[in-house]
């Protein structure tokens, strides 16, 4: 099968910071929904995927095709999207068409017309007249209309209020619909990664704690609400974290199918990508 | 490149203030030209700020992509490192040539309006123009490549202040007349051979100092 994204060991240092031997692959034609709080490493490591930092790795293929040997032509057939990098607001969408058509050998200004025409956007008016949500579709227009075979979006959707973000949850849709599209977004808004994602990575303080399938994910992690007498008779390997609150505890169980066949009648209720997050960021850890 | 190099040029020409940089330039050179038609000016307009003006050109599009960090975006296009350098010194070496044409217009202007001297004298200067401003390029880009904007325009500034302070000295301890006059033949060869090594220093710097930046 081919790989949209194969990582083997991406480790990138910093003074205070490590991302530490990162190494997934994600199967062409899905959607990798990539978490982790601030400071996590989430821009570290797209920034690093794209070149943008100098980086240690034993490989990064993109595309099936080897980043340190194929670099130019594997960015003909990616897009990325960033929250803090943006074009000049003294552009037009009409001149940002003429400066793409310059770039990329596989432009298509009709398409790119027809987002301009799909989202609304005045193709003569200056950028600074743009709302933050216009500029993210001017940026999704131009992003699309290479025909590229990888999305990236390191937090395009931050800032945005939910139509917008759900505009934008439809565009991603409609570009995964060709499977040999494939979608890296990273996001804090974990709500909007539940509805799309395919695949999951966690980052937390440069480390990859899981790479799984959405569907792994809401098979196998469960939140437990319990006393403390029932808390302590689950078995250790099933915890991953815990919260103790006034009376009770609330617990991520691991396997959630298996510990429901033990414990029939216990409710275990959906744990969602924001809970695993606090869970692991928040949470007590069994030693 | 071609789309690189479009948006920088809309850059230099087409933002309010950066227009407002050249007409102020062009206006002082235009003005110091038509009320001082002396040697001192000649060589002051011809040799130094017209040329340096055109060099200068880069620093635009550089401080637009700094301030919505641009150059994060533009790593993910599809153009290597070296195109990113070759396209900022095609776009150079254009407005160089570009204020080159216009200096030599003022040479014209000296040397048949106001007749200060013969075109053997006066435009071998402005050969020496372009060289200066190739040579003041070359340095200025590889301080503005590695320090960034802020640090880069200090230090901008201080070379110019240099190139000032070395034109004052040369006049006082040579006088004009005798720079003008003097044969320049053999410190255009100089020059000109240390322009063209400037610059290729200049990108192979420049090359791996962006590539130092970046993976």
């Amino acid at each position: 099968m081919e790989h949209a994204i194969e990582v083997k060991n991406l480790t990138k240092r910093y003074k205070d910071f490590t991302l530490d031997h990162i190494s997934f692959s994600l199967p062409k034609g899905m959607i990798l929904g990539l978490i982790g709080e601030n400071g996590a490493g989430k821009s570290t490591f797209i920034n690093s995927l794209l070149g943008i930092v100098k980086s240690e790795y034993e490989q990064i293929q993109i595309l099936g095709l080897d980043l340190a040997s194929h670099e130019k032509q594997i960015k003909g057939e990616i897009a990325a999207i960033f929250d803090d990098a943006r074009y000049d607001e003294n552009f037009t969408p009409l001149f940002i068409g003429k400066i793409m058509a310059g770039i990329y050998r596989n432009w298509d200004s009709q398409k790119y017309q027809n987002y301009l025409k799909q989202f609304s956007l005045p193709p003569k008016k200056k950028l600074k007249t743009f709302s933050k949500g216009m500029k993210t579709k001017l940026e999704f227009a131009a992003a699309l209309s290479h025909n590229p075979k990888l999305l990236i979006l390191d937090e395009a959707t931050s800032g945005l209020d939910p139509i917008f973000r759900d505009e934008i949850l439809d565009i991603i849709r409609e570009f995964c619909e060709n499977e040999e599209h494939s979608v890296l977004i990273s996001s804090h808004i974990t709500s909007d990664l539940d509805k799309i994602a395919d695949y999951v990575a966690y980052i937390h303080q440069g480390k990859l704690q899981f790479f799984k399938t959405y569907d792994e994910i809401q098979t196998q992690y469960g939140i437990l609400n319990c006393g403390r007498e029932f808390f302590e008779n689950i078995s250790k390997d099933d915890i991953l974290a815990y919260r103790r609150e006034a009376y009770s505890y609330q617990v991520l169980i691991r396997n959630r199918q298996e510990f429901k066949t033990i414990f029939r009648d216990t409710p275990i209720q959906n744990a969602s990508l924001e809970d695993i997050m606090l869970f692991y960021s928040k949470g007590e850890k069994m030693l | 490149m071609k789309g690189i190099l479009l948006k920088d040029l809309y850059e230099c020409v087409c933002i309010r203030k950066n227009q407002l940089n050249w007409i102020a330039t062009i206006a002082l050179v235009l003005i110091l030209t038509f009320v001082f038609r002396t040697t001192y000016v000649f060589l002051l307009n011809v040799m130094i700020t017209a040329p340096l003006a055109g060099s200068c050109a880069y620093q635009f599009p550089m401080e637009q992509d700094e301030i919505v960090n641009f150059s994060k975006i533009q790593m993910t296009y599809p153009i290597t490192k070296k195109e990113f350098i070759l396209e900022r010194f095609l776009l150079t070496l254009g407005f160089i040539g570009v204020s080159g044409v216009f200096s030599l217009i003022l040479t014209m202007v000296y040397t048949y309006g106001y007749r200060l001297a013969a075109l053997s004298a006066t435009l071998p200067v402005w050969g020496m123009g372009i060289c200066f401003a190739l040579i003041f390029f070359s340095v200025s880009n590889v301080f503005y490549l590695g320090l960034g904007v802020k640090a880069g325009t200090v230090l901008f500034i201080l070379l110019i202040l240099a190139a000032a302070f070395g034109y004052v000295l040369t006049a006082v301890n040579f006088g004009v007349q005798t720079l003008l006059y003097m044969d320049k033949t053999f410190w255009l060869l100089i020059l000109f051979a240390g322009a063209v090594l400037c610059l290729i220093a200049s990108y192979l710097i420049s090359v791996k100092i962006y590539e130092a930046k970046h993976a």
